[in-house]
Parts: structure tokens; sequence; C-alpha cells
């Protein structure tokens, strides 16, 4: 099974991962950090590299980031070279609930561009005509 | 192919608890399945296509199922339907 870790800056992460997890009935293989705290790339960089050890995943894992070019983007963009993951950035919930329900059955880069895919497609302006529907 | 019109029944429509007890459901089986609405047709196997359909309380489906389990798939859901998909007030 493919791992899911999410990184943010503050605790958003932490919430929307339990918030997903409450909704999917889904415990195993999952983690998230905060990265904003103030310290050197080297400890953040270590704590995510531990984190993705404590996962355990042996099918990769899918690191779904906050902002791209912020620290959880920087920290992590080294450690591709090292470790078995995929990156997406812009994560929200409905990211997270596409990377929960088809982590069973897809491989670590399609898994990527499906959740990327799917966290796009929910993004919408809506106007008055919507109320209809 | 088996196909049957459903009405979605529980109060708060099929927002993202609902919709992952359906997508939970339909995955135990190996038929596809698809949800048609006003002439849109999704995947039911999709968290994120049932989601996008934004099924409010009372709208029409209508749901196939192509394949050698067809009819457990349809019986299945029938069950989460009159269930209403044991959702309680405090919904997402």
């Amino acid at each position: 099974m493919i791992g899911i870790l999410i990184l943010t800056h503050g605790a958003f992460g932490e919430n929307l991962l339990n918030t997903a997890c409450g909704i999917m009935h889904e415990t195993e293989k999952i983690g998230a950090l905060n990265l904003s705290r103030r310290s050197d790339f080297g400890t953040l960089r270590k704590k995510v590299s531990d984190m993705i050890a404590t996962i355990g995943a042996e099918d990769g894992v899918l690191v779904l980031i906050d902002a791209y070019g912020g620290t959880s983007y920087n920290t992590t963009l080294p450690l591709m070279g090292t470790h078995r993951i995929s990156l997406v950035t812009g994560v929200n919930l409905p990211m997270v609930l596409s990377a929960l329900t088809n982590r069973h059955r897809m491989a670590l880069e399609p898994l990527a561009r499906k959740v990327s895919e799917d966290a796009k497609k929910t993004i919408s302006v809506l106007s008055p005509s919507d109320i209809a529907r | 192919m088996t196909k049957k019109d459903y009405v979605i029944s529980n109060r708060l429509g099929l927002h993202a608890r609902p919709a992952s007890l359906f997508v939970k459901t339909t995955s135990r089986f190996t038929s596809a399945v698809k949800i048609i609405k006003d002439g849109q047709e999704i995947d039911g196997k999709s968290i994120m296509g049932l989601l996008m359909l934004a099924a409010g309380p009372g709208t029409p489906l209508t749901i196939t199922a192509d394949g050698p389990d067809e009819a457990d798939v349809l019986k299945a859901l029938d069950d989460l339907f009159e269930r209403h998909f044991d959702d309680d007030i405090d919904g997402d």
C-alpha cells in the first residue's frame, strides 16, 4: 500500500488528515507534520525522512504539500533523490480523499497525477444560476 | 447490464461521508458502476466523481451496474439507500 504524508505550515495538515481519515475510516500508513517552526533545512529534512520511515510503506509515499515553493516544498524536494516518494503541491480535502481512495489500486506516479487532477476539478467559482441545480 | 433509479433520501445529500460509503460499497464488486444525474455520467467507484455530482436531498439518480456481480452491487446499494447511508445530523 502507498503511504500518505501531509506537510504544511502550522497544524492544518494534521487536522486535514484527521478529517479525511474520519470520513474514509482509514488509519494505516499515514502521517502529517507541521514544518513551520524555525529550524534549519537539515533538521526539517531529517524529520521528514524519519516520518517516511515510520510510515513504512513498501510501495512508496505520496507527499502532499500545502504551498509550492514553501518550507515543506524546499525541505522535501531533495529527498526525491533518496526516497521512494512523489510530491504534489496545493493539498486540500478532495486531494486527500482521492489519495485515500485510490492508493489501494494505483502505483505511486499515476496516483500523484490522479490526486492532482481530482483536486483541481473541485475548485469552482459558483454563480447564482448554480442555485437552480 | 442492470439499471435502477434511486432518489437521494438522506437529509444532507450525498456529502463526503455517504460518498465514501458508496464508493467503499461499489468497490467490493468487480462490476463497473455508473451514476447518471441530469445526463451527466460518472464512475460509481470514484469518490471525487460522486462529490462533483453535488447531489442534494431529493436528487434522482440512475445507477447502472455491468459485470458478473451486477445484481449484487445493486442489492448492496438498495441496502445503503434504505439505511439513508447511516447518515446523521452532523453532515460534512
